[in-house]
């Protein structure tokens, strides 16, 4: 044994140690900072970060986790925290923590400095589709409400502040088809000018009158005649096949903007529907009175709930994140292949089994919850540890409300299922501000009342359900009662003491559906429908009598575009047409007297030539006959002889 | 100059000093750390037998050395052997799922291939080389040196003053 190199062996490491020590708290500081840039993307900072190698014992005495949307102030800030590190999972390099304490945690609070971080350094983190889905659902859900200005109603509508008429489909499309026929026509005309018509028939035309027919014409003249006569036919059939090709191509078009001109016919029935939507003009419905009264402050309490529902999923697997950006990157030549076994422990990569935290939403603030409770199974790989996270919270508001609520966190599968329950009994709801109206109350004063909440989400599938009780209950409003409408509200209201709500927010065939009943919904529609209905369906009749009236100055445009259209393509053509017509009539005449001619002429010639004939033959006959005499004679004179 | 200066005290102890057994020892537990990757447990502990027991560190580090500069030439071959060990031979698999499961074997990582590879392959060579490498030494000792300390160039250098100057400052430096 080399007793030396044991003391220098025992040295070095003495002295790695102690390096360790000194240095540890704040490299693993900045460690842990700059990770959870990482996961936020924006500034974190922790204060006194300290870690005790033999008991495995860490905390720090404040943590800030900038908003990386608002700068200036904190998503979380916490006070001092402890935890422990369980020994054995250290040896597979799983970080699980048994039980950690944070006191003081807090949201909301202002800094110092920004929490930005350079542009490069920040994370992209975006809402997930299913919670930024439900807030653009409920928004339309609001907007969809009829009319909430009733006195309007009761008055003369003033349709094109509540519509843009000009950008309904059928006014639009009128114009846009005069624009278009106009066009069309213009199209036509230069055609026409294009093919230089009148000159092809004033040409033809000359051609025509130069084919002279003599009388002294002889077959050779008349045949040379006929010749050019055909190809001057052929040149008149082109010109009326060119015509007759711009005349369809010119009727197609007609046909086409008569087509649009028919739909738009049957689009104005939409237009018309649009238009009474777009004014909100639809017939009071039971279940539009409880979204009126209660709907705006119900759905700012949904977002608020659905924001932090979002902030959970998008910051529920951040170790994930952490764990894989603090990958090396493999060597690529020979660094081997690592074989992986079972693994029959169950360790995740990162787990805190318990969190007990206590804090507050913000001192600053009256309206500050004081927070308490636990956290289980708080991990990044839920399958390996193959329990849900749960979380029990108690907040505590300083004016004496306090709620409980309970989650369950369940990824454990592919499909997260998450739940919610929030339960409160006996509070003070106080005032509750409603939605600005002229005739609804702005303001609800409660006393006491209790809440219920379950809320459910299944991947992007959600139904969630709150019930609200309070009494006794006082209405509020800013202006005096001024019309029928507003007095008849208000002699319903004034006898309500108590208010149930009853709301649902659902996912049903992709679509988010929000219903809210209350038990005024009732006694409230069945009063302001006898009023509304009749001003609704006039201000409807308004609507439609003025998207007609656009319509129709639109359609007249259209209308005289149209036929102006047709008469300039008729017109034209039946000009062209009967011009050509003309010289072709006069080309079949010419053609037909060169005929004859030529017939008289070659009847002429055969005649002749008959007579010609008939006076050979008979010359030949009478020489045939003379030579057939002397034969004759020529026969008889040796008898004579002999 | 650190590893010549070793190369030095090596050779030297190939010629006397320690005995056969330490200088081998030392050799082939060099080659046992120069052949498997760098930073692993078991090479630390490797590294400790190299420091603690009185083997000849000239030795080790030489052959830490030599070996370094071949071990990545082979690191295919360990990767099939450790492939075929970890893979396909079905006996072992449970020897390596309880392995994997204990606290402390998986941070020498033998699940990976060539650690394993490179691992068995030392373990297999380390024997056949110290009885080598001793055999060498005794060799070595016995028969090549006094006819190397014989050759011309030997003792043309071992004449020249540069040498006697280099030998001085070493004898001085050892003081």
């Amino acid at each position: 044994m080399r007793k030396n190199a044991l003391i220098f062996i025992i040295v070095v490491a003495l002295f790695s140690a102690a390096l360790y020590f000194i240095t540890q708290n704040k490299y693993l500081e900045r460690a842990t900072e700059k990770s959870g840039e990482l996961i936020f993307g924006a500034r974190v900072e922790i204060d006194a970060m300290h870690f005790s190698l033999f008991d495995l014992q860490c905390g720090w005495d404040r943590l800030q986790i900038a908003n990386k949307d608002k700068p200036m102030t904190n998503l979380i800030e916490t006070g001092e925290a402890n935890f422990k590190l369980e020994f054995t999972p250290l040896f597979w390099r799983k970080v699980i923590i048994t039980e950690m304490r944070i006191e003081n945690v807090q949201s909301g609070t202002a800094r110092q400095s920004s929490g930005s971080l350079p542009r490069n350094k920040a994370a992209k983190a975006k809402k997930s589709g299913v919670f930024a889905k439900t807030q653009n659902a409920l928004k339309e859900e609001m907007h969809a409400l009829p009319a909430l200005e009733f006195a309007e109603l009761t008055r003369k509508l003033n349709i094109d502040s509540l519509i843009q008429i000009d950008k309904l489909q059928s006014v639009a499309g009128y114009s846009l088809l005069a624009q278009e026929v106009d066009s069309s026509s213009e199209f036509f005309s230069a055609k026409l000018k294009n093919q230089n018509y009148t000159e092809r028939i004033n040409a033809l035309k000359k051609k025509i009158d130069a084919l002279n027919i003599d009388k002294n014409m002889d077959i050779l003249k008349i045949q040379k005649t006929l010749a050019d006569l055909g190809a001057i036919t052929k040149e008149v059939d082109k010109l009326q096949n060119d015509i007759q090709a711009d005349k369809s191509s010119a009727q197609g078009s007609f046909k086409s903007v008569t087509e649009k001109y028919d739909n738009l016919k049957k689009q104005v029935q939409a237009d018309i529907s649009k238009a009474k939507n777009l004014a909100r003009l639809k017939e009071l419905d039971t279940r539009d009175v409880g979204l009126l009264l209660f709907g705006a402050p119900l759905i700012e309490k949904i977002e608020n709930l659905l924001h932090y529902l979002n902030l959970a999923r998008r910051y529920f697997p951040a170790a994930a994140i952490l764990l894989e950006s603090e990958k090396e990157p493999e060597p690529e030549r020979f660094a081997g292949q690592d074989i992986y076994f079972p693994f029959h422990h169950k360790f995740p990569d990162f787990l805190i089994r318990k969190i007990l935290l206590t804090g507050s939403t913000g001192k600053e603030n009256s309206n500050a919850y004081n927070v308490s409770g636990k956290i289980f199974g708080l991990t990044n790989q839920p399958a390996v540890f193959g329990e849900p996270t749960k979380a029990e919270l108690e907040i505590q508001k300083s004016a004496g409300n306090g709620y409980k609520i309970r989650s369950v966190l369940d990824h454990v599968s592919e499909i997260a299922k998450d739940s919610v329950w929030i339960d409160a009994q006996d509070f003070r709801l106080g005032s509750v501000k409603l939605k600005e109206n002229k005739n609804l109350p702005t303001e609800l004063v409660a006393e006491k009342g209790d809440l219920n909440f379950t809320g459910f989400l299944r991947d992007e599938q959600m139904n969630l359900n709150l019930k609200v009780h309070a009494e006794p209950v006082q209405f509020k409003y800013a202006q005096s009662d001024d019309n029928r409408i507003s007095k008849t509200i208000r002699e319903v209201l004034d006898g309500v003491r108590v208010v149930e709500i009853s709301a649902q927010l659902k996912t049903e065939n992709d679509d988010r559906v929000l219903k809210l009943s209350s038990n005024i919904d009732n006694v409230l529609s069945q009063r302001l429908k006898n009023i509304l209905d009749k001003n609704v369906t006039k201000a409807r009749q308004d609507v439609e009598n003025r998207v007609q009236q656009e319509v129709a100055a639109n359609r007249e445009k259209a209308d005289a575009a149209l036929a102006g259209f047709k008469s300039k393509v008729d017109e034209e053509m039946a000009v062209l047409e009967n011009r050509i017509k003309a010289e072709t009539d006069k080309l079949a005449a010419k053609k037909k007297e060169l005929e004859v001619k030529l017939a008289e002429e070659t009847g002429k010639v055969q005649s002749a030539a008959e007579k010609e004939k008939k006076k050979l033959e008979n010359e030949a006959k009478k020489k045939l006959d003379g030579l057939f005499n002397k034969n004759k004679k020529d026969d008889k004179k040796p008898e004579n002889d002999g | 100059m650190f590893w010549l200066k070793f190369i030095a005290k090596f050779l030297k102890a190939l010629r006397a000093g320690d005995t056969p057994g330490q200088v081998s020892a030392g050799f082939s537990l060099g080659f046992a750390i120069g052949l498997m990757p760098f930073f692993t447990l078991h090479g630390l502990f490797f590294w400790l037998l190299l420091l603690l027991f009185n083997v000849n560190l000239a030795a080790g580090f030489v052959g830490i050395m030599l070996t370094s500069l071949i071990a990545w030439f082979f690191d295919p071959l360990f990767h099939d052997l450790g492939f075929l060990l970890l893979v396909q031979i079905p006996a072992l698999q449970g020897l390596w799922e309880s392995l994997y499961n204990l606290p402390i074997a998986p941070l020498t990582k033998f699940y990976n291939t060539v650690v394993l590879g490179s691992l068995v392959s030392a373990l297999l060579f380390l024997y056949p080389i110290y009885i080598a490498m001793k055999k060498f030494i005794v060799y070595y000792r016995n028969t090549l040196e006094p006819r190397i300390q014989k050759w011309k160039i030997v003792q043309l250098i071992k004449g020249s003053s540069l040498y006697k100057w280099i030998d001085k400052l070493q004898r001085i430096g050892e003081i």
